[in-house]
């Protein structure tokens, strides 16, 4: 070696040493808050939504953004909330800005308001410089994310007759993110500042609320509020005074000043207290609404504060609550079924944590000083998209002794952390323990294959508690029962992951640490597919246990399926476990829910969908039952197989195509994939489960963001099957979701811009836009090649997400009524009516389709009742006595057989080994079904009523008269517990049986009173599909096409046809109705007293039908077919059905139905189970439970309608229209609708639209309903809803201030 | 969760980057001084011959052309040669230098090859002793004329292509036969083996390399359909191949396929034997008893599901999973002369044996595999006998601290007896496999499997057809349920053509 060489070779090595070294320096300093300038400074990930311009706090182990002074395009509403967050990644597939987070949104709240930051109340308070901690602090006042929530605020004076005075709803927020070097979890510390006014008491004594000293900006600068002349009784008046003059300093408080009980500021500032951690149930109310809540937690407490968080982890992830594991909803459920209302008995979890793969957070606290056990999070808000947690209240006594540390002080602290590891449970557990100084041991290891011993890379552990550590366990299932024993848990604790995250090196090595303890791991494969046998363990303090377990290797089935010529065809498989006696395992089968594997319901082990045709299924060993479809007009293949561990199996199969349905299209326009915020379905498995369902045409309409999949058509070489075009859900908080589509989607210009540079990709803003000007938006934005875009309504009575729930819409009389928790609510002033079609059906929803009965509500809750507390003795349940009550649960079907109602589905009672929950889910879904099909089997007697309850009000009748109406309704079906010992005639008088049930509408319902009123728009069914579960094309529309071929589809021919009502929404059947040569939609001339021939055929593919076809004129039910129960049969119903033509113009409409269990759809399609929670539904729970906790001692719960139950065949043909009159076109008996909110003449209040006029005269907004104005400057009829909506724009216009302080 | 040096290191960027430049610095400075110490070929590639050779009349510069006319005479040069290249079965044996043994596989007029390998089912490899091909005239090959010298030098090193087709039909295929439990097929029917094209060529007389790849599908090869990509060093006795490469394990696996005994590979050949690699093989070759060894370093084995799977092969085709290596030995004699390339004794010859050793150690992460073969061959008037053993390990590197409930190691072992004879182009053999995929416990996965075949090897060498029948029998499988066998007999006919 040359001395020139040696000398480079030494220098080598000293830069070497000199570089480690100064890395090593670099990495601890890593800490830094600051404005994201680049690109590089951002987290990016599937689901980041932060931009330049937005807030980065990082440090050497995590990065996390935080929206700036903007409108959050995530699940919240306004900027400043923590969007982004992932691991640090020194790794060269995830440059910097091009990292893995998945997690959508979090935001505090406290009473229910969150914080809106104006411009400049977001800012780095420590930019990290000094190496000890960096601070992003956002400052907003409190404002309500769903403006229903300001009845808080509007309806003081109620709450406060109702026992709830001085609730705390004048709120202003300082939140700091804060890291420190090293810190594996960012600190989410909020004050949340009390505006001060005049307490219940004091106003009671003189002192309005109003003459409160709330409104320090009147002063101007410098002045305060002070409070005068206060006299012995306590009465005085507010005025001005300088600072000076009330004797203090110019001192500026950080967030409030001292302030009298009168409301008036003192000098000083405030000081903070801090809110306690709950380490346990307290009732949410109890914190918010103060002493005579409803729930655990009362005493003699002044209304407080509840503190937490909106935490959104998004649809990528899979949530964790210790105890449950990753069945997080059924604790939701067990609480739902059994009547509980979760804010007032709220979940209770150590903490929560979610698992993305590539990157997992947890959401915890810790204790604080004095507290003697950790802290746990109160859930009262539960999807796996989004949760609401508490951890944090104060509420002062009324005992004076903390008047000086609760009662006066303004300012409240709380304090809780968002953990981030690196993608699964266990990693972010870790730091939970590390950070919570729990004792802990460590557990390592890795899991391999039973018969190679080869490590599985990638496998998961599973970490249970061990119910009984001195017994051996040989079957996981032993393990859970004894778990479940102890607190109805499986005692899933923790999660770990082989080879986490993005590990180079996939050798299936895991280690986690877990508390000292004894545990039972189970293993299990990358795919969710086996598990091994239970390995017990105890973990001890500081020492490492070293584990091995084992996994059997799991069966494959390959199955090709193929059309009758012998092509792929794209399709679906249907994978169903079955028992030893050869049926379906009851609810979840063999899928363990608690360990990810989701929840499929009726005993399905596995979908798959193969877009050749071709499927390559991992599955444990076990008996199948396998189905392979594609869709409902096509055969099915089916047939059993038994595979043993490690067997493969091949198969081939062959589909026909069934139903004709020549000039029809099959089509859905309602779909979400990953772009969606609540769905974690990839855009390509988007396509396939499309394609395999046999649907012909689609829209993507994810929730506010414009996705394309037309690059995955190609891709699966799909184009002959399926044709797409861009939507969008356009998914307002408070006025209904409206579809659009196709919309304009230019791919070039998304694809050049960073993802979460344009998170809408396009799609329409609708932040506090009305509806009319939603629709404008909407066509605005039509492009593609598709001309004009179509709109869709979508599902219109789903309670809070609902069009026609939402603006109040009274089903009988047509008219508005606001609910109390809306009426401050701006964007309600009008209704647009404009819009090109509504869905009567929408995804697995049958609970909106026909409005119930008293009948069939009150029997349905009084079974309900009896199954429920079958058995039941304060907490304990008797197995053998409940068993023995729920096979008489239903006496009221004693005459069709059905008192012990499992009977319906041809079981005389639950396996004697199944345990009693079980069982009675066995029960009530039975129960369900029936009550499910009754509701949508209409007999001529149920319409008559129904649309009599509307007809019995005269021609322009007000609203309060229908009012009246609908209050008398309402009672009906009102379930009372204890007329349950009544017979049934009694507790439920015979002359409302077949009244509607006013609490609950149905869609259809509304359609046929649409029709009267003459408001004709189109209907579809759109299946809504988030996941696997929600089959595409479930319900779909079949639509009037000129071509069946989807590649030649011309999307503005479609739009036509669904313009002019040429549809036929389904959930299976096809039916074809032909009225003198015309079909739905279309309008035929006939003459009065005329025979009229319905040529009706209903088509089935051959493995369900119907049994049921329901001819209607006019709204009402003229012929009734029940059909004898054959699936196998593909031409249900195929005959002229005659009407006589009466004297008015009419309307024809068809609906069939499969109620019977033979008629099923089962197993292609999934039943609606137990276990599905969307968000919507539980927006609507949390919304019914704060008025049920408003008003439980004045009201009754309402009466249940059936929510889960089978997919039931049932198609609807929209309505051909018979013009008798002569005039070439359907004259309605009745007016349009006054809900709708027709354009007026602010000068004269006369309404344009000659829709509206009476005998040829124009008539005015009030001749609608009394309190319709035309209002301006919207020139339409509308309610004239005061309120403050866009902050921003008020802002902008430099009222903001004072608008906000109405609040 | 495992550290990895590799990820720590990357975290390191700009220490990456600054070490980088440091390196090609050094790099730079050093490079006289270096290449100084390491001198390379001074000669032009394929322009010198050593001289100390002598041409192989009728072979044809060096080993024999395709049409296998015999190298009468000079063959000890040219079919031998000095470095023990050429015809190392006919060198061995030595009577009469006919080069039968050499003229199997592309071995054309510039050297020759082992064999392009091939895998069975679940691989196999190429033939050992392959690559002793000559440089681009062969050792010891005549010189052209000085003027046409530089030309045919240049056209002598053009790659020559290589294929392989091989396709088989059921005949009958058991209720229970299943590809992924071993069986050859599971449906009646044609099916396409293996379709294997690529290019072997020589670079000067010192290296050799190969290239192919394989169009049938192979579900059980992870890296895709990449049949060899090596690179050979070729220095006196001694020969240093990289790349993607038959491992040196086993009689029977490095074997060619178009030279066993029956159609298909032992079932647990294919499932405990690593087949190929990415990695470096190191190996030498001497008269003295036909000895060889070989040592070779790859990326760590990843063994699949179930013991059917056998080893993926490949593994470091999509980066090295486990970041770990594995080591390879093999030591073989054949004392009474060389055994060559087929397993049959299709010369009808004196007795030979030929005895070997293999064994290895795999670094799979969390995983240690250690595995030992040992195989034993004798050819005697047309009859042949091999018999192999196969025992391998899987052990956690760290030993589970309660082994009451966790598991430690998983040992198996195999052992196989196959007793054929030939006559002329004709061919019978008979193959006794017992299988232990567990010897802590006895389950479905044990299993003894008779297997027949009968075959005619076509003139030439080239095409091969044989037709095998397996009959499997696995004591404890659920199906069994202790009264009538599983189901999963395969009787198959197998058409080869190789060039």
């Amino acid at each position: 070696m040359s001395k020139r060489c040696t000398i480079a070779r030494l220098g080598l090595l000293l830069m070497a040493v000199a570089l480690l070294a100064g890395c090593d320096q670099q990495a601890k300093e890593l800490l830094h808050a600051g404005k994201a300038t680049a690109r590089t400074d951002l987290v990016g990930g599937p689901v980041a939504y932060a931009d330049t311009g937005d807030f980065i706090l990082e440090n050497d182990k995590v990065r996390v953004a935080i929206l700036g002074f903007q409108r959050s395009w995530g699940p919240g509403v306004f900027g400043g909330s923590l969007v982004d967050a992932d691991i640090r990644r020194d790794d060269p597939r995830y440059p910097p800005g091009y990292g893995r987070d998945k997690l959508a949104e979090i935001f505090p709240f406290a009473n229910l308001l969150v914080p809106a930051p104006l411009g400049g109340q977001v800012t780095v308070v420590k930019d990290g410089s000094d190496g000890q901690e960096a601070v992003i602090r956002v400052e907003g006042k409190g404002m309500f994310m769903f403006e229903a929530l300001s009845v808080l605020e509007t309806q003081r004076k109620l709450l406060a007759g109702l026992g709830y005075p001085d609730v705390h709803t004048s709120i202003d927020f300082r939140t700091d993110y804060l890291l420190k070097p090293g810190d594996q979890f960012v600190t989410m510390r909020t004050w949340v500042a009390l505006r001060p006014r005049a307490s219940q008491s004091n106003q009671n004594k003189g002192f309005s609320e109003g003459a409160s000293c709330t409104n320090d900006a009147s002063c101007g600068s410098g002045g305060v509020l002070v409070c005068q002349n206060i006299g012995t009784a306590g009465t005085g008046t507010c005025g001005c005074k300088s600072l000076a003059d009330q004797g203090c300093g110019g001192e500026t408080c950080a967030m409030a000043h001292n302030f009298d009980d009168f409301g008036c500021q003192q000098c000083g500032c405030s000081g903070t207290a801090t809110m306690t951690n709950t380490t346990g149930p307290v009732s949410v109310f109890a914190a918010v609404l103060g002493p005579k809540n409803p729930g655990i937690g009362e005493s003699k407490t002044k209304a407080g504060v509840g503190g937490g968080d909106f935490v959104f982890f998004g649809n990528q992830t899979d949530i964790f609550v210790p105890g449950h594991g990753f069945d997080e909803e059924k604790p939701v459920w067990d609480a739902l079924f059994n009547n509980v209302d979760t804010f007032g008995h709220p979940l209770v979890f150590d903490f929560v944590s979610a698992a993305g793969g590539e990157v997992s957070y947890a959401y915890y606290t810790k204790k604080q000083a004095g507290q003697d056990k950790e802290p746990q999070v109160l859930v009262p808000v539960f999807t796996s998209a989004a949760t609401a947690f508490v951890t944090a209240a104060v509420n002062c006594s009324t005992d004076p002794s903390d008047d000086d540390s609760c009662d006066k002080v303004r300012v409240f602290e709380y304090e809780r952390y968002l953990a981030i590891g690196q993608g699964d449970i266990a990693s972010v557990s870790d730091i939970v323990w590390k950070h919570r100084a729990t004792a802990t041991g460590t557990v390592k290891g890795y899991v391999r294959w039973e018969q190679t011993g080869q490590a599985v890379a990638n496998a998961s552990v599973h970490v249970l508690r061990d119910p009984d550590p001195t017994k051996k366990w040989t079957s996981l299932q032993e393990v859970v029962q004894a778990n479940r024993a102890i607190d109805a848990s499986p005692g899933v604790l923790d999660s770990v992951d082989a080879d986490v995250g993005a590990d180079t090196v996939e050798d299936g090595a895991f280690e986690a640490t877990l508390p000292a303890g004894h545990y039972v791991l189970v293993p299990m494969d990358p795919h969710k597919v086996v598990t091994g046998a239970p390995l017990q363990i105890e973990v001890k303090a500081g020492k490492t246990n070293v584990v091995v377990p084992s996994l059997p290797a799991p069966a494959r089935l390959r199955v090709k399926a193929l059309d009758s010529q012998g092509s792929a065809l794209p399709a679906k498989a249907t994978v169903v476990r079955l028992g030893s006696d050869g049926k379906p395992l009851f609810r979840d089968g063999g899928r363990l829910p608690y360990f990810g594997q989701g929840r499929l319901g009726i005993g399905i082990e596995r979908l798959a969908f193969g877009m050749d045709g071709s499927f390559d299924l991992p599955i444990q060993a076990g008996t199948y039952r396998l189905v392979v479809s594609h869709g409902i007009e096509w055969s099915v293949a089916d047939q059993v197989v038994t595979l043993k561990p490690g067997e493969e199996r091949s198969l081939k199969v062959s589909l026909a195509h069934e139903v004709d349905t020549t000039g029809w299209l099959s089509t859905d326009f309602h779909l979400h994939a990953e772009p969606s915020f609540d769905s974690g379905m990839p855009l390509g498995d988007r396509v396939q489960t499309i394609a395999a369902e046999g649907v012909d045409y689609v829209a993507s309409t994810d929730h506010d963001v414009l996705s394309d999949y037309v690059p995955f058509l190609r891709k699966f070489n799909l184009d002959q099957w399926l044709k797409a075009v861009v939507g969008s859900e356009v998914s307002t908080l408070e006025i209904g979701h409206y579809i659009g589509f196709p919309l304009k989607y230019n791919q070039v210009e998304v694809a050049g811009q960073p993802h979460n540079a344009v998170p809408s990709h396009g799609s329409v803003d609708w932040y506090c836009t009305p509806s009319n000007d939603l629709l404008k938006k909407i066509l605005a934005s039509s492009g593609m090649d598709g001309g004009q875009a179509s709109t869709i309504i979508a599902h219109p009575r789903d309670g809070f997400l609902g069009w026609l729930d939402q603006a109040g819409v009274n089903a009988y009389s047509l008219t508005r009524t606001l609910s109390l928790m809306e009426q401050n609510n701006p964007v309600l002033r009008t209704v647009a009516c404009d819009q090109d079609a509504m869905e009567v059906f929408n995804g697995k929803r049958f609970d909106m389709t026909h409005t119930a009965t008293v009948k069939e509500v009150q029997l349905f809750s009084r079974c309900l009742k009896r199954i429920d507390d079958a058995g039941v003795t304060g907490n304990t349940v008797d197995a053998a006595s409940a068993r023995e009550v729920m096979k008489v649960a239903c006496p009221e079907l004693a005459d069709r057989g059905l008192q012990n109602v499992v009977t319906f589905e041809g079981v005389d009672s639950c396996p004697a080994d199944e345990d009693i929950t079980t069982c009675k889910m066995r029960y009530r879904m039975a129960l369900a079904a029936i009550s499910a099909g009754d509701i949508n089997t209409r007999t001529p007697e149920e319409q008559a009523a129904w649309m009599a309850e509307g007809q019995s009000l005269p021609s322009g009748a007000t609203e309060q008269t229908s009012d009246t109406a609908l209050s008398a309704l309402k009672p009906l079906c009102d379930f009372d517990p204890a007329k349950l010992s009544q017979p049934f005639e009694t507790a439920v008088p015979p002359a409302s049986w077949n009244r509607p049930c006013g609490r609950r509408d149905g869609v259809l319902s509304d359609y046929f009173r649409f029709l009267e009123h003459g408001y004709v728009r189109g209907i579809v069914g759109g299946s809504d599909s988030h996941g696997y579960k929600q089959e595409p094309g479930l319900p779909r529309t079949y639509i009037r096409s000129n071509t069946d071929a989807p590649s030649n589809v011309d999307p503005q021919t479609v739009g036509e046809s669904l313009r002019g009502s040429h549809t036929v929404p389904s959930y299976g059947p096809f039916i074809d109705v032909k009225v003198l040569g015309g079909g739905p939609g279309d309008t035929v001339k006939a003459t009065a007293g005329q025979k009229l021939k319905v040529h009706v055929k209903v088509q089935t593919a051959s493995w369900f039908g119907v049994d049921r076809v329901e001819v209607y004129l006019n709204g009402q039910v003229a012929q009734a077919f029940d059909l004898a129960v054959d699936a196998s049969r593909v031409v249900d119903f195929d005959k002229d059905v005659e009407l006589d033509v009466p004297t008015r113009d009419s309307h024809i409409v068809v609906v069939a139905l499969g109620a019977q269990p033979g008629s099923w759809m089962r197993p292609v399609y999934l039943d609606v189970p137990f276990g599905e929670l969307q968000l919507a539904r539980v927006a609507s729970i949390a919304f019914s439970s704060l008025l049920g906790s408003l008003a439980k001692t004045v009201f009754p719960p309402p009466a249940r309608i059936p929510d889960f139950f089978p997919v039931f065949p049932m198609a609807i043909s929209s309505a051909v229209l018979v013009d008798v009159g002569g005039d070439g076109k359907y004259d309605a008996p009745l007016p349009l609708p006054a809900f709708c909110s027709p354009q007026c003449d602010a000068t004269t209040g006369e309404i344009q639209d000659a829709g509206y006029s009476a005998q040829g005269k124009k008539r005015k907004c009030s001749d609608l309903q009394s309190n319709y104005k035309c209002l301006t400057p919207e020139n339409r009829c509308g309610v004239d809803v005061p309120g403050v909506c866009n902050i921003y724009s008020e802002q902008k216009a430099g009222a903001l201030r004072s608008l906000l302080g109405t609040h | 969760m495992r550290p990895s040096f590799v990820n720590m290191f990357r975290g390191q960027q700009a220490f990456s980057l600054a070490i980088s430049i440091s390196f090609v610095a050094v790099a730079l400075v050093c490079r006289p001084a270096l290449a100084h110490e390491h001198p390379g070929p001074d000669l032009p590639a394929g322009a010198t011959a050593t001289g100390d050779a002598k041409p192989c009349g009728d072979c044809d510069h060096g080993g024999k052309g395709s049409d296998a006319k015999p190298c009468v005479g000079d063959c000890e040069h040219g079919g031998k040669g000095g470095e023990h290249r050429g015809c190392p079965g006919l060198a061995a044996a030595g009577d009469d230098c006919d080069c039968p043994e050499c003229a199997g596989d592309h071995h054309g007029p510039h050297g020759e090859k082992g064999e392009h390998g091939e895998k069975g089912e679940h691989g196999e490899r190429g033939q050992h002793g392959e690559h002793h091909g000559m440089g681009p005239h062969g050792e010891g090959g005549h010189m052209p004329p000085p003027m046409f010298g530089q030309l045919h030098g240049w056209l002598t090193q053009l790659p020559r292509p290589t294929a392989l087709i091989q396709m088989q039909t059921a005949v009958f295929t058991g209720d229970s036969a299943q590809v992924a439990r071993g069986d050859r097929a599971e449906v009646a029917g044609f099916g396409l083996r293996r379709a294997r094209l690529g290019f072997e060529g020589n670079e000067g007389r010192h290296l050799s390399y190969a290239l192919s790849a394989d169009l049938a599908s192979n579900p059980q090869t992870s890296g895709g359909n990449l049949g060899e990509a090596w690179l050979a060093m070729h220095v006196g006795h001694l020969e240093l191949k990289l790349g993607a490469q038959h491992t040196p394990y086993l009689q029977e696996a490095m074997l060619s396929s178009g030279h066993l005994g029956l159609a298909e590979r032992s079932f647990s050949a294919n499932a405990m034997a690593p087949f190929r690699q990415v990695g470096a093989t190191l190996s030498g070759h001497y008269d003295l008893a036909g000895l060889e060894w070989y040592v070779g370093s790859y990326n760590a084995f990843e063994r699949g599901i179930n013991f059917y799977q056998g080893i993926r092969e490949f593994s470091g085709f999509t980066g090295n999973r486990f970041g770990g290596v594995s080591f390879v030995g093999r030591l073989s004699a054949a004392p009474l002369g060389a055994m060559g390339k087929q397993v049959f004794d299709a010369e009808g010859g004196k007795l030979r044996l030929g005895i070997g050793v293999s064994g290895y150690t795999s670094d799979a992460g969390a995983t240690r595999m250690n595995g030992m073969a040992g195989d034993l061959h004798a050819k005697f008037m047309g009859a042949h006998l091999l018999v192999q053993y196969l025992r391998d390990t899987a052990n956690p590197k760290e030993q589970p601290t309660d082994t009451a409930t966790t598991t430690t190691a998983l040992t198996r072992q195999a052992i196989t007896a196959e007793l054929g004879y030939a006559w002329r182009r004709l061919n019978a053999a008979v193959r006794y496999e017992k299988i232990d995929p567990d010897t802590s416990r006895d389950d479905d996965q044990d299993g003894t499997v008779v297997s027949g075949a009968l075959g005619v090897q076509l003139p030439g060498e080239r095409m091969r057809i044989q037709a095998q029948f397996d009959h499997r029998q696995e004591p404890y499988g659920p199906t069994i349920k202790g009264a009538s066998a599983l189901k999963n007999d395969v009787a198959f006919l197998m058409f080869q053509l190789l060039h």
